[in-house]
């Protein structure tokens, strides 16, 4: 019987996603993902899955609640964790960008620009490196509202298709980064688990080639 | 911990002296000598010596004259700081203290109680292998489930230094190390224009660990600098000399907190806790730093953890 593992899964989109590459990398053997349990046991694998809004998932790996968990490296950077990195997926890939208004200009200089995210720290950290100060905003959702309602000059957001911003008449004005699923781990689990994590992680790793 | 009853809290506090003195006889039965810690430090010192602990973290304070001096936000520091000026030749001290650090988060200041064990002056590894057995024995008596991770402040200074490559690299290898991130790894070494031996071990440097025969083994392909050769052999050394191997882990990618440490580096672990529940290291270099060459080595733990998992476990 193998040692028994607690993985957190996002909900949502990427959950899908991620998934289907567990099934991928045979970590999932047989597991009914069509419930609506928070909670569920691959018993042929040992493997707990937890299904948790993907914002949260760091939290319960960080605190050692689930061995290792899958998340965006936006919401990795956002929140700045202490946690291992261990591989990026593949899956779930996109960028996040600076969009707005297509005339907007970025860089005025000494003036302050007004910038609407759900991502305040990774909007802090690149307006400074590019030296531009900034009032930002924090939003929850609907980011692409701000631009338009004159509530920000521009917003820092994740785009995956850009569909979203061409029907609000907005544009990609600058790239940030790009960003995918990322398998994290426990710091402190890591230590006691090492052999049962490298095992998953070789079988991620050659499910990519 | 927070109670709502006074006779279960007066009960728990009890249980908490009654192990603080325990603790303390252990300690001191082994010939470790209690030692009392300042609060403060001088700012500018400190900044000199811990270049990876941000400045906006310390507490700082301000007296009339525009001095700043920051709250401690680590013992090992303030206690060379004490021992240096009185040191003799052929001095050899055991000591241990219980004290607070202070940390500046966002919008609070955190204290942090530490338990922690340093012996000075001390030849060879005596210190190593006398502070690890304390701390292994102790962690026997109270049944606490741990494992070691160690690795070398020596080894990796010396390599980064091989590297020759300017400060915002070199800190940003530390971090992408410290993250177990093998991508960004690579991709900070692919964009260095120069490149040597070292580059590469660097690169590779996230799977040499396990036990040491394993490290060893994985490394054996590689070719060693004569600096980094005795440094992973003195690392081979103490682990001999502990003989616990299955509760010791080797992690040549370890990066110790602070600077100061320039031999052997640890982090202690235990399944309750998210965080380590004791650090240290050799720290000689922090000791030269304040005029004076004294073999130095020690750890601390985070006390109110360690005092919960003995509380909880009894």
């Amino acid at each position: 019987m193998n040692e028994p593992l607690t993985i957190a899964l996002p909900t949502g989109r990427l959950g899908q996603q991620t998934i289907t590459f567990l099934q991928k990398a045979k970590i999932i053997s047989s597991l009914d993902t069509n419930s609506r349990k928070l909670k569920i046991v691959d018993q042929e694998q040992n493997i707990t899955y937890l299904f948790i809004k993907p914002t949260d998932i760091a939290t319960y790996v960080e605190k050692g609640v689930a061995d290792l968990g899958i998340v965006g490296k936006d919401t990795l950077l956002e929140q700045n964790k202490q946690v291992y990195e261990l591989l990026p997926l593949g899956i779930g890939q996109c960028i996040i960008a600076i969009a707005g208004f297509k005339n907007t200009i970025l860089k005025p200089s000494k003036e302050t620009l007004i910038v609407a995210s759900k991502y305040p720290n990774i909007t802090k950290t690149y307006f400074k490196s590019i030296n531009q100060p900034i009032q930002t905003i924090y939003l929850n959702g609907s980011v692409e509202l701000a631009p338009l309602m004159g509530l920000s000059d521009v917003i820092v957001d994740i785009v995956e298709t850009g569909s979203t911003l061409k029907a609000n008449n907005l544009a990609v004005l600058e790239t940030v980064m790009t960003v995918e699923a990322t398998l994290i781990a426990s710091k402190t689990n890591y230590q006691f688990k090492y052999e049962r994590i490298i095992q998953l992680l070789s079988k991620m790793k050659e499910a990519l080639l | 911990m927070d109670f709502t009853n006074i006779i279960e809290e007066m009960r728990y506090i009890k249980k908490r002296n009654q192990f603080i003195k325990e603790l303390e006889l252990f300690i001191e039965l082994r010939g470790f000598t209690k030692v009392d810690v300042d609060f403060f430090e001088p700012y500018d010192k400190f900044v000199e010596q811990n270049k990876r602990i941000k400045r906006e973290s310390m507490v700082k304070i301000i007296d009339p004259k525009g001095r700043i001096s920051i709250l401690s936000p680590d013992i090992t520091t303030n206690i060379i700081e004490q021992v240096v000026y009185k040191w003799v030749d052929d001095a050899a001290v055991k000591l241990f203290y219980d004290a607070y650090t202070f940390r500046q988060t966002e919008g609070n200041i955190e204290e942090k109680r530490q338990f922690g064990i340093e012996q000075l002056g001390y030849q060879g590894y005596t210190a190593e292998i006398d502070v690890l057995s304390t701390v292994i024995s102790l962690l026997k008596e109270y049944n606490i489930d741990y494992k070691i991770r160690l690795g070398s402040g020596a080894f990796i200074n010396s390599l980064l230094k091989e590297l020759d490559w300017d400060k915002d690299t070199i800190n940003q290898i530390k971090n992408a190390l410290q993250a177990k991130n093998e991508q960004a790894l690579s991709k900070i070494i692919d964009q260095q224009p120069l490149k040597n031996g070292s580059s590469l071990i660097v690169r590779n440097l996230l799977k040499f660990e396990g036990t040491m025969e394993d490290v060893l083994t994985k490394l054996a392909s590689y070719t060693l600098s004569s600096d980094l050769q005795v440094s992973l052999n003195s690392l081979e050394d103490i682990i001999k000399k502990l003989n616990n191997p299955s509760r010791l882990w080797v992690d040549l990618s370890l990066i110790p907190e602070f600077d100061y440490y320039n031999g052997l580096v640890l982090e202690g672990y235990t399944k309750s806790l998210s965080t380590p529940l004791f650090l240290g290291g050799r720290y000689d270099k922090l000791t030269a730093q304040y005029g004076k060459n004294i073999n130095a080595f020690g750890i601390s733990f985070d006390f109110q953890a360690l005092i919960k998992e003995v509380t909880s476990n009894e």
